[in-house]
């Protein structure tokens, strides 16, 4: 994580700034210039010189010297109070987040109780009872602010404890105490560094203002914000003082919330880096005997590249969809399906780079405005995703959202708009439609989730129907129902759909035709029979016959060795080469185009061997 | 292969979770009975609802029991604290379904591998405990170099490879696998049941296969427990299960996992629209499944259905067993080529 | 749950904290009783003149006993008397609430319809606004209000007189005076709470705008400005409103320094005043009246996520 953070500049700057601070202060006895009492009245109020780099105060006492000595009272107290915030509030978050509820409630309350409570007044009651003592207005600052670290700490603790790894621990019968310290700290440790960053600048706002009313310092020492006041009382006659007291405040203060933007940042940067490729992207090879789009498909996709930071994770991708058909686009994970799917619809975000074309209704979209592109949500192309239960909006009920679509699509209102809302949860086969529009998106089961988002998607009566994985989040009986769903949709609407699975069950059960995806590419398209009965590819019959299904019992599965390619890894010839047992050394010179073969008109393969394995293999489907 | 003593056994396990005021318990298990015998796997499959998670989490100790008995090697386990629990660390292990929360971020695969036996066998000294370690790792097909890496480093294959290695570090009888292939892709998925499947050949573990994938659960077990809301539908030999369900939920859950076979697909899509649409509703008495059974009469909400003993090992709960047509005629998981 | 029935029982747990927090500033000054006899009589005070302080004032008796003969009277209204001068805490008290509430509420309601507004723009209006409002964000909230205050009042005040240094007009007295005496002030508290909400609002408004959900309406044909103003507004809403009281509560302590400097004549700086004398009825009847701000701002806060969450309503 040090190393993420190294590469934000501002975050850099801002913690050697603080190193700066810090270590000034502590070596405020040997470097200040002056002692901070001193007073040189002949030289009062006086403006930066080189004896005095930051000038001098009403009794002519050096202000950088003051400004050393006084950040020992301002920083130490920050660090006091720091400490006591920070020590409370992680105890007291890690047995909240990872002990029974019993405890969690008593000390959640509490900490509710304690964010209640008016932090000022018992700050000034501290001070009145322990006769502006600064260590004892710290302490109870510390203790005032603790619940932010306790909310922080116990959130992160709650999320560490729902993970498998605490599950494996408590399996191995470890203590809780040890679980606590081995797994559950180490993993929340950079939410609470952030907070504490945080926190601390808040604290040094918080006591600046003290000291200013004159409260934890006892004059003439000098604190920060205490210089402040003492600025304020001759501003008139030296206003420049005013500059390094309240800088030097603010610069500190904005230094720790720079640091702790840094960590934030570093952190989540850790998790999701898109990977730098090594070789600058390779213009892909226009596929030979690749058609121009067919005007009479629904949807028409040619030479479909998507790269994102110059890196290509989806290479060439073309295919047809007729009106009332269904494609299948198949692939396992990291093979490119679902960003294929999103540079369909346009929803890829900034960064991303998407070439060739996307025809539909003779209009190319990926080149079209965003204007004909808005045109088609919806009344032209719609969408599924696959987890229904973040598929609708929490905070508006199902009448609300359909009924807007509704609105936007057929401009009805009112009891119209209402009607047709329930036609359409009838349509999907919501047995009913009244009780379901009435409810809120967590109210609903996956499956009746899922057949919402599906009217959703049919209240602009849609010609192209693109659904992403619908059913895999779902039990698989309910699968079944919302396939049968989709089918008989079909049937009545007329509409094509493309249908994103990993699933080549659910190909066999919907789609006519189906694409088989690996690394970025098509390999083979075709009609499911076709290609489930003959596969060509050899990775399409790896992909099947590693498949539990087809194996005899007893006997080990055939598995496909290696693993697959990372776009940043791809080589210049076929991305499947490395694990093929058919490869031959022409594979991996250059890329490989893709062709029809030569029995069945509509069957295409990406695999210079793929006729002599048809003969050799007779289409058997080995390891 | 069933061993003469069985090596896990459970008697009639309840396990229920209050709900707050005024609110009936959810009861997630409802008397479940079942054994393992040595160097058996037992796949219990369900979809969400039935249970077959908890049931992993009871045998394991990480959820309470309300009432039965879980016997390991002859002793119940299932109302001991944590502290008797630790002297079955050794006999049970789990791994379990996410690859990417299964391992500390934060712990090197070396570290995580070695931890059982840190834990377990406090006074094993280093050497040993790295001996023990590399040994493990070969066995799940890593090399070395992977002792001192991150699991970040590693793939959601490679991950279960991990969790695996940690699961049978201490040569325990039993491992409970709680989906623990339900998150990978098709053919590291393939790996992954190659894997357990030759570990049980060498070390004669026995596998609690928890699953919701019926295809894979076909593949590696030797016998089945299928599960609905809580209480056991139907047991017996794998073959017998998947290519002769006698339960019509089995029935229909078979049905309903799609095969990569156009014709095959055809024919469930028929008995698809046979069976009723899931509802919600739970039945007060009687079979759980009789709102959603083609063949419920009211002789099934009369009285949850016991257990009945069809011969073969098999095992069906249904009362009108005797009278639906025969497993016969269904369309088997197996796909023909 | 029924909306209602949620709401009544957050409420519930509100006003208890009407109860538990008094309570405890109540033992924490109970704490050294010594001290306070001191700070009244002066530091030559004898021990003899400090124990008959402390037993007509009941200071010597067990405090659980105090706090109950407190609570007691509280309870009517009756806040017990001031250390210094004898006169009654809520006939102290009771004037400055007004000044109070004008300037902290004032407060609120800039920092939020300046911060809600600044950030759903931030939001909607590109890269180069967001980096922009992040460095302003991270100054605003790093200058001190003390500092910041005196700087307004140099520049809108003393350079440019616009409006008044100090004082405080009442609003029976003239209304224009009245928000002109509460420009400056308002501007020195609100301003770090403007950049906390912008953030908050920015940060909650782009987690709406890419979240599944709004791809998913978007992808279907829902228009982005309802998207945008409909629906990940009132996503965003219940986390910022919950940051909205945090800074609130924190504004509090904030209205103690900015009230000194504007010599406004609050509860804030009133507290100040009694608590360098020790005159700890006087401070506790604040902190009362602070709690019973904080619960009635914590209630509304409840209600309103609520309101716009639904799945807040389950237990």
């Amino acid at each position: 994580m040090l190393r993420d953070y190294l590469r934000r500049p501002l975050g850099v700057v801002a913690g050697a700034f603080l190193l700066l601070v810090v270590l000034a202060v502590i070596g405020a006895p040997l470097i200040a210039p002056y002692d901070q009492l001193k007073m040189d009245l002949g030289h009062a109020l006086s403006l930066p010189t080189r004896a005095h780099p930051f000038g001098t105060d009403r009794l002519g006492r050096d202000v950088l010297s003051r400004l050393l000595w006084g950040g020992r009272v301002s920083l130490g107290g920050l660090a006091e109070a720091l400490s006591v915030a920070f020590a409370i509030g992680v105890v007291l978050g890690l047995v909240s987040g990872y002990v029974g509820r019993l405890v969690d409630n008593v000390i959640s309350r509490s900490t509710e109780v304690l964010m209640a409570t008016p932090g000022i007044v018992v700050l000034l009651m501290v001070y009145g009872i322990s006769n502006n003592n600064s260590h004892w207005g710290m302490v109870a600052l510390g203790v005032l602010c603790s619940p932010s670290v306790t909310r922080v700490t116990r959130t992160a603790a709650r999320a560490v404890r729902e993970e498998v790894f605490i599950a494996s621990a408590e399996v191995l019968g470890m203590a809780r105490p040890l679980i606590i310290l081995r797994h559950v700290l180490p993993n929340v440790c950079g939410p609470i560094i952030v907070n504490t960053a945080v926190l601390g600048a808040v604290i040094l706002g918080i006591q600046g203002g003290l000291n200013y009313i004159n409260l934890g310092v006892n004059p003439p020492a000098a604190s920060w914000g205490g210089m402040v006041s003492d600025a304020q009382r001759v501003l008139s006659q030296q206003p420049w003082l005013m500059v390094p007291s309240g800088a030097t405040l603010t610069l500190t203060i904005m230094a720790l919330m720079l640091v702790a933007d840094g960590l934030r940042d570093a952190a989540a940067s850790n998790r999701s880096r898109p990977p730098r490729s090594r070789a600058p992207a390779l213009r892909p090879a226009v596929d030979a005997g690749a058609t121009p789009a067919e005007p009479r498909a629904a949807l028409s996709v040619r030479g479909l590249s998507v790269a994102i930071g110059g890196l290509e994770v989806v290479r060439n991708v073309a295919f047809d969809v007729g009106d009332a058909q269904t494609l299948g686009i198949v692939g396992e994970s990291g093979c490119g399906k679902t960003v294929t799917a999103s540079a369909v619809l346009g929803q890829l975000g900034a960064g991303f780079v998407t070439e060739g074309e996307v025809m539909f209704g003779g209009v190319d979209l990926n080149h079209a405005g965003s204007k004909a592109r808005a045109a088609t949500r919806g009344t032209g192309i719609a969408y599924v995703s696959q987890d229904p239960m973040v598929a609708l909006d929490p905070c508006f009920t199902v009448m609300s959202q359909l009924g807007e679509l509704v609105g936007r699509h057929d401009r009805l209102r009112g009891a119209m708009r209402r009607e047709r809302v329930l036609e359409l949860l009838r349509q999907v086969g919501l047995p009913d439609p009244a009780d379901t529009a009435a409810r809120f998106p967590h109210q609903l089961s996956g499956g009746m989730a899922q057949r919402v988002s599906i009217a959703c998607a049919l209240a602009g009566r849609p010609r192209v129907l693109i659904a992403d994985e619908p059913t895999t989040a779902l039990d698989v009986t309910i699968q079944g129902e919302i396939l049968d769903l989709l089918r008989l949709l079909q049937k009545e609407t007329g509409m094509a759909v493309v249908l994103i699975t990993h699933d080549l069950g659910v190909v066999a059960d919907l789609c006519d035709r189906v694409a088989v995806m690996y690394a970025g590419e098509i390999v083979e398209l075709g009609e499911v029979g076709g290609i489930f009965e003959r596969p060509a590819h050899p990775y399409t019959r790896a992909l099947l016959a590693s498949n539990p299904i087809a194996s005899r019992r007893g006997a080990p599965l055939p598995v496909i060795a290696g693993t697959v390619p990372s776009p940043a890894d791809w080589p210049v010839g076929c991305h499947f080469a490395a694990r093929c047992p058919y490869r031959i050394a022409a594979c991996n010179e250059r890329p490989v185009p893709l062709e029809t073969m030569v029995e069945a008109a509509l069957h295409q393969v990406r695999c210079i061997r793929a006729g002599d394995l048809e003969a050799v293999t007779g289409g058997e489907v080995t390891a | 292969m069933i061993a003469p003593v069985p090596l896990l056994e459970v008697s009639d396990l309840t396990v229920s979770y209050s709900r707050g005021f005024g609110r009936p318990p959810l009861v997630a298990v409802a008397g479940i009975s079942l054994t393992l015998g040595h160097g058996e796997t037992l796949s219990i499959v369900g979809e969400s609802g039935s249970g077959k998670t908890t049931i992993g989490s009871a045998i394991l100790g990480l959820q309470p029991v309300t009432s039965g008995q879980i016997r390991l090697a002859g002793t119940d386990i299932a109302h001991l604290g944590r502290g008797p629990r630790r002297a079955f660390r050794e006999t049970l292990q789990a791994v379990f379904q996410d690859p990417f929360s299964s391992l500390d971020p934060s712990q090197t695969v070396g570290e995580a591998i070695a931890e059982p036996l840190r834990v377990v066998r406090r006074g094993l000294p280093p050497t040993e405990v790295r001996h023990r370690v590399v040994e493990v790792l070969r066995q799940v097909g890593l090399e070395p170099a992977a002792l001192n890496r991150f699991p970040a480093e590693f793939s959601g294959g490679q991950r279960q490879r991990i969790a695996i290695a940690r699961a049978l570090v201490l040569k325990p009888q039993i491992v409970v696998c709680d989906e623990a292939v339900s998150a990978l892709d098709v053919s590291v998925q393939a790996q992954v049941l190659n894997l357990l499947e030759q570990l049980q050949r060498e070390e004669g573990v026995s596998y609690i296969f928890i699953s919701h994938n019926m295809a894979a659960v076909r593949h590696i077990s030797h016998r089945i427990l299928v599960l609905y809301r809580g209480r056991v539908m139907e047991e017996g030999p794998a073959e017998d299960v998947c290519d002769r369900p006698a339960h019509p939920y089995t029935r229909s859950l078979l049905a309903a996992v799609p095969v990569p076979d156009v014709a095959a697909q055809r024919e469930r899509r028929r008995l698809r629209a046979l069976s009723l649409a899931a509802s919600p509703a739970l039945p007060a008495t009687g079979c759980p499944f009789a709102p959603r059974c083609p063949f419920a009469t009211s002789a099934c909400i009369a009285g949850p259905p016991p257990l009945t003993d069809i011969g073969g090992g098999r095992r069906v709960a249904c009362v009108r067993i005797g009278e639906i047509p025969p497993p016969g005629g269904q369309p088997a998981l197996e796909v023909t080529r | 749950m029924t909306l209602l029935r949620s709401l009544a029982a957050r409420i519930a747990g509100s006003l208890l904290l009407l109860v538990v927090v008094p309570a405890i500033t109540f033992f924490v000054q109970g704490i050294a009783p010594a001290n306070v006899a001191k700070g009244v009589l002066g530091l030559d005070a004898t021990d003899q003149m400090i124990a008959d302080f402390n037993h007509r004032l009941g200071l010597d008796q067990p405090i659980v006993l105090r706090y109950l003969h407190w609570l007691g009277r509280a309870v009517t209204g009756d806040l017990g008397a001031s250390y210094t001068n004898g006169q009654a805490v809520q006939l102290i008290l009771a004037p400055r609430l007004g000044v109070s509430l004008s300037l902290i509420i004032g407060a609120l309601l800039v920092f939020t319809i300046v911060g809600i507004v600044i950030g759903v723009l931030s939001a909607t209006q590109g890269r180069l606004v967001g980096r922009l409002l992040d460095v302003v964000s991270t100054v605003g909230i790093a200058v001190p209000n003390f500092w910041l205050a005196v700087i307004l009042v140099v520049a809108f005040a003393v350079a440019i007189p616009i409006f008044p240094a100090t004082g405080y007009v009442f609003f029976s007295d003239s209304p224009p005076l009245f928000f002109l005496s509460l420009v400056l002030p308002v501007v020195a508290l609100a301003f770090a709470g403007i950049t906390a909400v912008a953030k908050q609002t920015r940060d909650q408004m782009l987690l709406a705008i890419q979240s599944p959900w709004a791809r998913t309406l978007r992808a279907n044909g829902a228009a982005e400005s309802s998207i945008i103003y409909k629906h990940a507004l009132r996503n965003a809403a219940a986390p910022v409103i919950t940051v909205i009281g945090t800074i609130f509560v924190g504004s509090l302590s904030g209205s103690v320094v900015v009230e000194n400097i504007f010599v406004l004549p609050g509860l804030g700086s009133q507290s100040l005043a009694s608590a360098l004398q020790a005159d700890l009825p006087v401070v506790q009847g604040i902190a009362v009246y602070f709690t019973i701000i904080v619960v009635v701002v914590n209630v509304l806060i409840d209600i309103a996520t609520t309101i716009l969450n639904p799945r807040v309503r389950e237990p």
